[in-house]
């Protein structure tokens, strides 16, 4: 096969999945179940490519595209996120009435937009990936039909926009000022001018607005909140894994150093990590605290955007892979929390859940006990990597920032728990097999990784 | 066989959640009787100790996770007589608990094995990241002993009490990651980071601050002691036990293991500020004491006065300090831990723990009043009782360093029998209390079964102390750095 093949084979594939599911409805009446299945099927095949290729390194479209490892990670990475969607949202479609195919359309529209980011090349066209992706998670965020879900695709909506046009015009004023849309080249030229280093701060706001970092983060509770829980569960895996793997070939390029943007990322990620970790403090809706606590993750991990190349390849990825079981087993537990059509995750309602429920508030915690950074989980492992490499750069402060964020995050976290565990509460939520099956592997998982976390090392040394 | 002491309580932890349901009435006692099994393999691995051979024994090293992090362990006499302490307490907990502990029995027994394991790994790690990774791994069973068993004030308690702890820790955790990079980045092995020498300063002096934060902590040391009362307050009698047992011999371990030997200059310059904070806790702790109305209150601050007494054992800086330090260690873990025991009996039975609600209980349960007496007697360090020894020792230990320390700390006994005394006369002397005659009873066997060991181990300790002091040598990390004064072994 030639190169352009292998190279757009993953968007293609994801695409074409999306077009035929939403083709099937039309042939098929109770397409339920049928569709469910052949969403499973696909997004088993989509990773497939991953397997073939992995360690060879295509373009295509004159450089537009490109698929390298870092690519085929995501891919791997991204067809779990989906499956496990997929999987928990099977029950939870139907409790809240969302129709089937036009869901999983967009899921795999979705994804198609945010492996071609992963892939791109040039920035014209990461624009419009980004594009690809956010309008299918314009309507995925407002899909149900209620009140809460219209306002978050609305809010959704308006900052998207705003941010894309902002984005756009960074573009401009990079074409403008340079005369290429290739990040590589422009960077290498070596003429940093006002309107590129301008040009290049607006297209990084489109990135932090993407990203929920401080100060752009402000759709994100709401969308979270409104969205249906599966949604919000790819929502804050999804894009930020896509983003992180872009990040890492600007690190690669040594752009942030170049650009002198490290002051900039310094200053944002402290102020993410502060003010997601502060605001969650005083959220009682248990999506609305995992809104708060993926921003602050946004944080740590946007400090890692200060390392070099060969530590931010091994641990960026690492704590991107640790922080999407972590907060997949968390939002599955969460889409279960449902009271006839309407999302019921209030923390109030889970109060003494534990009892009724063992194995999954037992996942649940693991999760919340990781993500809040205790060891020995993976959660730990992340961080204290993170941390070492920023040490090793003379990054001190933003450390200990960190830490104390970390030291706030326990305060929600064991919130979470105290309720679980230590009230006593009338609620009851059932879980289907599906669900059980997605927090089961999600369990092994975390425990695999939190005794043996040199695996993924080994494997991204190839 | 380290390697079997150290695991089989991960191992229980796991076998628990297999019982079914059905039979959750026995789970505490199988548990009480595995950690006995396990108890017994500890005192194996004691025999076959060398108190004569290297200064590392059962040493396992295995390379875990880069960067440096190797399974590390060994013991030495410090920690094997801590791991002991540990493993005996274990069981007595248990089957102190068997009433007690009424709902959801699986997971009490699942959080104190995963306790037990953590505790005793924190004992035995050779490498600093595996003694951070076992320091806060007790962290969160501890979190969920006091939370969901403890009694009514437990959230508040049980928070507090992971939040002290991790601000500590993760101070410590950056220490850990600073120290790593200035020793070229490579190893968090203890002997290597040692072999490199001490840091220079200003380094040394910070990293040794944030190290010895979460030491005192842990310990607790003035005035870091507040999350203490709370957590054995609210904490079910074997959370208390463990807790004032072992737990609070992390901080004092980690400053022998670690604080000390990196950190010698540094150690030396925040010595004296260290002693004056101990003898403050000795002095304060026991005043408080004095007027609490709550019995677990009263015994908890007894714990920080006591646990003053065993850092200022530890900051003489000479044999007979070093050697108080660790016995008084042993006894406080003996005698505090049957200080809680014998309340939480008294406290199943008529549900207070207010000294007013009570008075001529010696009429009632005279058993129950004798044992008391003895254990109270040992706390007190009446000569004869393992008390006595420790605390003699650092008194001679802290008079050889500062006589007018030694005179301050020798005062904080006084208020120690004091407030015992008046405990056991408010409680025990006296007319009988309305309403107490029909809800008491004397000991029933189960009760005098797990209480007769730590008699008899008390009175051992205190006749015949030297089975315990052979195996306490002062590390030859802490050796080479500082000078110690007077003594035998020079």
């Amino acid at each position: 096969m030639s190169d352009t093949y292998i190279t757009s084979l993953p968007v293609i594939l994801a695409a074409l999945s999306g077009i035929l599911i939403l083709v099937l409805d039309l042939f098929i009446k109770k397409s339920e179940k049928i569709v469910f299945f052949f969403s499973v099927l696909f997004s088993i095949i989509i990773p497939l490519p991953a397997f073939l290729f992995y360690g060879l390194k295509t373009k295509a479209f004159s450089n537009q595209l490109l698929t390298d490892n870092l690519s085929y990670i995501f891919l791997i990475l991204i067809s779990i996120i989906s499956l496990s969607v997929i999987l928990i949202s099977f029950s939870y479609n139907k409790r809240r009435e969302i129709r089937y195919n036009e869901f999983y359309a967009l899921l795999f529209l979705a994804n198609a937009g945010l492996i071609s980011i992963v892939s791109s090349y040039n920035l014209l066209v990461l624009f419009l990936s980004f594009e690809i992706f956010s309008f299918s998670s314009y309507i995925l965020t407002g899909i149900v039909k209620d009140r809460l879900s219209s306002e978050a695709s609305f809010k959704y909506i308006y900052t998207g926009i705003i941010s894309s046009s902002v984005g756009l015009l960074g573009i401009a004023f990079i074409y403008g000022t340079s005369g290429s849309l290739y990040i590589d080249k422009i960077i290498l030229n070596g003429n940093y001018n006002l309107g590129l280093i301008a040009g290049f701060i607006l297209f990084l706001i489109n990135i932090f607005f993407k990203f929920s970092i401080v100060p752009f983060h402000i759709w994100t509770p709401d969308v979270y909140e409104g969205a249906p829980t599966p949604v919000s569960s790819y929502f804050s895996v999804a894009p930020k894994l896509a983003i992180i793997i872009f990040v890492i070939r600007l690190i690669n390029i040594n752009f942030i150093n170049l650009m002198n943007f490290q002051t900039l990322i310094w200053i944002l990620s402290a102020a993410t990590i502060l003010w997601g970790n502060l605001a969650a403090l005083k959220q009682k809706n248990l999506k609305r605290i995992m809104a708060y606590s993926a921003i602050a993750h946004s944080g740590y991990i946007s400090m890692g955007f200060l390392i070099p190349f060969d530590l931010a390849y091994k641990y960026l990825i690492f704590y991107s892979i640790s922080y999407i079981f972590l907060n997949l087993s968390a939002f599955t537990f969460i889409s279960y929390l449902t009271n006839g059509v309407k999302d019921d995750a209030e923390l109030e309602n889970i109060s003494g859940l534990s009892q009724k429920k063992p194995f999954e508030s037992f996942v649940f915690t693991l999760a919340l006990i990781s993500l809040a950074g205790f060891p020995p989980t993976v959660g730990f492992f992340a961080k204290f990597y993170l941390f070492i490499a920023l040490i090793k750069q003379g990054f001190l402060y933003i450390t200990l920032i960190a830490i104390l964020g970390t030291v706030i995050s326990v305060f929600y976290y064991f919130r979470i728990i105290m309720y679980l565990y230590f009230k006593e509460g009338e609620k009851e939520f059932g879980f289907d097999i599906w669900g059980r099956i997605v927090l089961f592997f999600n369990m092994i998982i975390i425990l695999f990784l939190s005794f043996y976390p040199e695996i993924i090392f080994k494997f991204l040394r190839g | 066989m380290l390697f079997y002491v150290l695991g089989l309580p991960f191992l229980f932890a796991f076998l628990i959640l297999i019982i079914p349901n059905k039979s959750k009435r026995i789970i505490i006692p199988i548990s009480g009787f595995l950690s006995l099994g396990h108890f017994i393999l500890t005192l194996i691995l004691y025999l076959k100790y060398d108190i004569t051979g290297a200064n590392f024994q059962f040493v396992i090293n295995k390379s875990w996770i880069s960067p440096g992090i190797n399974f590390h362990i060994g013991v030495d006499g410090v920690s094997l007589l801590l791991i002991l302490l540990t493993a005996f307490l274990f069981p007595i907990s248990f089957f102190a608990s068997v009433k007690s502990i009424t709902k959801r029995e699986k997971g009490f027994a699942f959080f104190m094995f995963l306790l037990e394991g953590g505790v005793i790994g924190v004992f035995v790690s050779l490498n600093v990241l595996l003694f951070y990774l076992f320091w806060e791994i007790m962290l969160i069973p501890m979190y969920f002993i006091i939370g969901v068993w403890g009694s009514k004030n437990r959230i508040y308690a049980s928070f507090k009490f992971v939040l002290y702890t991790m601000v500590g820790s993760l101070l410590m955790l950056i220490a850990i990651i600073f120290y790593f990079k200035a020793t070229g980045g490579t190893s968090f092995e203890l002997t290597d980071w040692l072999a490199k020498g001490p840091l220079s300063n200003p380094a040394q002096k910070w990293l040794f601050l944030a190290f010895a934060l979460a030491f005192m902590i842990k310990v607790p040391v003035f005035p870091f002691h507040t999350w203490l009362p709370d957590a054995h307050t609210e904490a079910p009698t074997a959370g208390s036990v463990i807790l004032a047992g072992v737990l609070l011999k992390m901080g004092v371990y980690g400053f022998i293991r670690f604080g000390i030997p990196l950190f010698p200059d540094a150690f030396m310059k925040y010595r004296e500020s260290l002693i004056i904070l101990s003898v403050i806790g000795v002095i304060y702790g026991g005043m408080m004491a004095l007027i609490q109305k709550d019995i677990k209150r009263l015994v908890a601050y007894s714990s920080v006065s006591h646990m003053g007494m065993i850092m200022l054992g530890l900051l003489a800086l000479n044999i007979e300090g070093f050697k108080g330090s660790v016995y008084q260690m042993l006894n406080h873990g003996l005698s505090t831990g049957a200080l809680f025991l014998l309340v939480g009996i008294i406290y199943e039975r008529t549900h207070t723990r207010q000294i007013s609600d009570y008075g001529g209980v010696a009429k009632l349960m005279p058993v129950y009043s004798a044992v008391f007496m003895l254990i109270m007697f040992s706390s007190a360090g009446l000569p004869g009782l393992n008390g006595f020894i420790g605390e003699f020792l650092i008194l001679w230990g802290t008079f050889e360093a500062n006589k007018l320390i030694a005179v301050f700390a020798a005062s904080g006994i006084i208020i120690g029998a004091a407030y015992l005394l008046w405990l056991y006369r408010r409680v025990f002397n006296g007319p009988v209390k309305e309403g107490l005659k029909e809800k008491v009873f004397d000991l029933n066997i189960r009760e005098i079964l797990y209480i007769v060991p730590i008699i008899i181990l008390v009175i051992w300790m205190g006749v015949y102390p030297s089975t315990f002091t052979k195996m306490i040598k002062i590390p030859h990390s802490i050796q080479k750095h500082l000078i110690i004064k007077g003594g035998v072994e020079k």
